[in-house]
């Protein structure tokens, strides 16, 4: 397993790289943004400045060499300055982190916790119309825009402000059941997608599994029916749920963006949402490069995940 | 289960099962919303109930009533929540399948060349891909209108990059498991080109997968633009996308709920009918359509 | 000690069908045989030819929409298997009749450690707590030739070669001394070396613990080798039943007569390999007559339009076997056999 761990994070190497020289040359596109960063977005400069400028601040080198500079300064925790604010990036980030991690791991909670039951209740029971019932209710739950939901919320809970977070942020550690009862319709907003995709792969994956033969070799055994299906059925036909849950989990970020918004939370996709509107692209490469960090250490846990449970991933394959 | 009862024990008889029929209407049932939607934007190029930029402030947010000739009501300058919607729909359709059509193709191209060439270029590709595939869609869609800036053409290319490695990897999949297939080899050895070998054998088989995915891709353009449109960053305003129209009823839509609510509603409808068309496409193409009730 | 008189299973004129959308699928049509104690008793026939089925009936295995369990009677130690309740024929299942299956690889659990996939069969049947039935799980994978037993107990599926796990798989359906072990291709997956270890590993517990064996196969060669009365399926229903040597020796329907004569030998020199021509039938549209008529060289008028009568051809003078046998045939050919005469195929 520890050869496992240790592979795989090499391999996140040239991914995060790639991810990386993506985000620094896409700002770069944005004409006068490499200037805009040492100036600020008020000044404005005849190309001869320009060019002037561009030899003092040493941004007349060769590309790759402003990229392998702006790597180190990265590596060392620099991640530049807000154009708005004058202060560190990286800082700024940190501090608004937790709500939107908080976000987006309660919404894949609500999310497993809603869909993996339902799935399995829709395999195990064998009922067509609750076959049809599920699919269109996974359909519909796929089809729902998470903003739109999440504008119904505001609307239907507007009597119960408990409920509704708008532009307060109480954190787990200070209260935790104020905090969950904030972050429930928001994360539910968030999540019910997901929710839908994993009660439609759960009971697909739980259907085929069903029809293994090691489930027959089960029954053959003589094995009660419930410890069939929870020690035998359950942990092969979850390996699916798990890869899909994982790399849906970017829909999830994107959806706290927006969500953010709806709510007026103030996390990290409020806050590149302003960095946007206001052209501060420090802060923008920065908040950029750290979701995608989170997506692909998500991505990697689920990895994880899976080899913890399947000893195929995990383990050499010896013949004797 | 299957292994118990061989083919030939089975006649080969077409016989309609009630699931088929019901595996069959579901896309059949998608592709009518579809339709419907299309019409609507047909329609729209030559007729609307009310102007939709015409901003009437007397009569703002009015409620949906039949009276006064505004059937979703008005939003809070006045202007009729229908005719937009309509107008919205072209604009979402468009932005929607050009993104699907250009992500598509690329991605598409993209994966054919990784899985027939193989080695290096494989995996060149596809770390490209896996490079693309660690943002997510919306991050990087916003990521793309930051840089190019907000116009609705650059909507297009924000959703349509993120398509890219989805394609890619399907396309690729489905090469991947054809290319060492017996009747392939033997059709090099047999001195077929490669390009004869792409087109006659390949092709075909990734017809079907293509299409399941652009269906269901196209349903997430649509959330996609709606969401850019609701965040300020795709069609901007006074042009009317359902996305926007969301941002904006946002002030009001406690006092004004059908500023919300229909917007959303037809959002959610087309996206419910490309998914629909998608899921029941890609049940057709499932090879375990064994007729064992 | 082994009572060979004794029948420890009886299946009577057993039908499972299956219902499906083109209609139903005759699989197993009138099926009647006995296994006795210690006995080895081999189903040979082709795929479709209603062998598994019929054994995983003997279990109720069969997923019951859409099989059905149409007719007869299993018979098993004084009850109808067929119609006992869930929680007897749970105790039956591992307890004292098991089943292996073809493929070892599919078969296990690739998640489960092995030595978890053999103690729940112990004390499911059996109250152990985990340290005794751990102990018994490493005496079974050595009784069953797995060297280093102990160290591979904490090893997943996957990491055995396709023998060994066959060998675990059989440690599992003995490990609680059934009466009757249903063996179901047990070797068709694997390679011919291993095959015979494993079909002397079986015929070994077999005498050992005077434990009885159905071993399905579709490999004439194996048949000959290991089992004590040998019947042939056809199209769901038994067409030929005897001892060993006596159905090599004087096999009598059409279809065993094809079945001997695929099979290449050494010491003939032919041109061409036999194969029987034509293919088996659509279990759906079943006639009303002989279900290999089509196929048979030796068909009479009578055989399309009628089902042949069963034949007790009274051989026992000839070949002795501690297990009580007939030779029995399904065949028109041989329904006046008061002509017939040992080797005269008339």
């Amino acid at each position: 397993m520890a050869r496992y761990i240790f592979r795989r994070l090499l391999s996140l190497i040239p991914v995060l790289l790639g991810v990386s020289i993506i985000v620094f040359f896409l700002v770069r596109l944005i004409p006068g943004s490499a200037l805009q960063m040492y100036l600020g977005t008020q000044v404005e400069a005849t190309p001869e400045q320009m060019e002037e400028l561009r030899r003092i601040f040493g941004e007349d080198k060769p590309i790759p060499v402003l990229y392998i500079e702006w790597l180190g300064r990265l590596l060392h925790g620099d991640l530049g300055y807000s154009l708005r604010t004058g202060r560190q990036v990286l800082p700024d980030i940190l501090q608004r982190l937790p709500l939107s991690f908080e976000l987006t791991v309660f919404a894949l909670f609500l999310a497993l916790l809603i869909g993996i039951p339902l799935g399995i209740i829709g395999a195990v029971k064998k009922n067509p119309i609750l076959d049809i019932v599920i699919r269109i209710t996974g359909l519909l739950g796929l089809s729902l825009p998470q903003f739109w939901l999440a504008s119904l919320m505001v609307i239907a809970f507007s009597s119960f402000r408990g409920f509704i977070p708008m532009g307060n942020y109480i954190p787990f550690i200070q209260a935790p059941l104020e905090n969950i009862r904030m972050m429930l319709l928001p994360s539910l907003a968030i999540g019910i997608g997901l929710a839908a995709v994993i009660m439609r792969y759960m009971r697909n994956s739980m259907l085929e599994v069903m029809q293994m033969d090691y489930i027959r070799t089960a029954q053959a055994k003589g094995l009660k029916r419930k410890i069939v299906i929870s020690r035998h059925a359950l942990k092969n036909a979850i390996l699916p749920v798990i890869t899909i849950a994982g790399f849906n989990t970017g829909y999830l970020l994107g959806g706290a963006i927006v969500i953010e918004e709806v709510f007026a939370l103030p996390g990290m996709g409020r806050l590149v949402l302003y960095a946007i509107y206001q052209r501060d692209y420090p802060l923008i490469q920065g908040i950029v490069l750290i979701i995608a960090l989170m997506f692909v250490l998500i991505n990697l846990l689920t990895d994880l995940l899976y080899a913890a449970i399947d000893p195929r991933i995990r383990l050499d394959q010896k013949e004797t | 289960m299957q292994q118990l009862i061989p083919e030939f024990a089975l006649t080969k008889r077409r016989h309609e099962s009630m699931s088929r029929i019901f595996k069959n209407s579901i896309a059949v049932i998608g592709m009518c919303i579809i339709l419907f939607y299309v019409l609507v934007i047909v329609v729209s190029q030559f007729w609307l109930p009310f102007d939709p930029l015409d901003m009437d402030t007397i009569n703002m947010l009015q409620p949906p009533s039949f009276e006064t000739g505004h059937v979703l009501g008005t939003d809070e300058f006045g202007r009729d929540i229908l005719s937009r919607i309509m107008k919205g729909a072209g604009i979402s359709f468009l932005i929607s399948i050009s993104a699907t059509a250009l992500g598509g193709f690329i991605g598409t191209f993209m994966g054919i060349w990784s899985g027939f060439l193989g080695g290096a270029w494989d995996n060149w590709i596809m770390r490209l891909a896996d490079i693309l595939f660690s943002f997510p869609s919306l991050l990087l869609a916003i990521f793309v209108m930051a840089v190019l800036g907000e116009h609705t053409y650059n909507v297009i290319i924000a959703i349509s990059i993120g398509y890219i490695p989805q394609f890619a990897r399907i396309a690729r999949g489905s090469i991947l498991s054809i290319k060492n297939n017996e009747f392939i080899r033997a059709s090099f050895a047999s001195g077929a080109s490669r390009s004869h070998i792409l087109i006659h054998h390949l092709l075909p088989n990734i017809i079907m997968p293509i299409i399941v995915q652009s269906s269901l891709s196209l349903s997430v353009a649509i959330l996609l633009e709606s969401a850019l449109s609701f965040l300020g960053l795709g069609v901007q305003p006074p042009y009317p996308s359902w996305g926007n129209m969301l941002s904006s009823s946002r002030k009001v839509m406690i006092l004004a709920p059908w500023t919300a609510i229909y917007p959303g509603l037809a959002i959610m409808l087309l996206v419910l009918g490309f998914n629909l068309l998608g899921d029941g496409l890609r049940d057709i193409m499932d090879p375990r359509l064994r007729n064992i009730q | 000690m082994r009572d060979a008189s004794k029948p420890i299973l009886k299946i009577e004129n057993l039908k499972t069908w299956f219902k499906t959308n083109q209609g139903t699928v005759k699989a197993v049509d009138g099926v009647s045989f006995d296994v006795h104690e210690g006995e080895i008793f081999g189903i040979v026939g082709e795929s479709g030819s209603g062998k598994s089925v019929t054994n995983l009936s003997v279990l109720r295995l069969i997923p019951v929409p859409p099989g059905v369990y149409a007719e007869g009677k299993i018979v098993f130690r004084g009850k109808d298997l067929l119609k006992v309740s869930e929680e007897e024929i749970r105790m039956v299942r591992g307890g004292s009749i098991s089943m292996i299956f073809q493929d070892p690889l599919t078969s296990l659990n690739p998640l489960l450690k092995i030595s978890l996939q053999i103690e729940e069969a112990l004390q499911q049947h059996h109250s152990m707590n985990k340290k005794e039935a751990r102990q018994k799980a490493i005496e079974l994978l050595r009784a069953v030739g797995i060297p280093d037993a102990e160290r591979r107990m904490n090893d997943y599926p996957h990491q055995f070669s396709g023998g060994m796990r066959q060998r675990v798989m059989i440690a599992i359906a003995i490990g609680c001394n059934p009466d009757l072990l249903i063996a179901d291709e047990p070797t068709t997956a694997l390679d011919v070396t291993i095959q015979a270890q494993i079909l002397d590993l079986i015929k070994s517990l077999s005498d050992k613990k005077t434990m009885a064996v159905i071993l399905i196969t579709h490999d004439l060669g194996v048949v000959a080798g290991m089992c004590d009365t040998v019947c042939v399926m056809y199209a769901g229903r038994i067409v030929e039943q005897a001892p060993v040597d006596e159905l090599f020796a004087n096999s009598l329907h059409p279809y065993t007569i094809g079945l001997l004569s695929s099979v290449p030998r050494i010491d003939e020199a032919k041109t061409r390999l036999y194969s029987i021509p034509g293919s088996p039938p659509n279990l759906i549209d079943l006639s009303e007559g002989c279900p290999f008529e089509p196929r048979c060289q030796q068909r009479l008028p009578i055989c399309s339009r009628q089902y042949p009568e069963q034949s007790v051809i009274d051989n026992s003078v000839m070949f002795s076997t501690p297990f009580p046998s007939t030779h029995l045939v399904r065949c028109w050919l041989y329904t006046d056999h008061e002509n017939l005469q040992k080797g005269d195929n008339s």
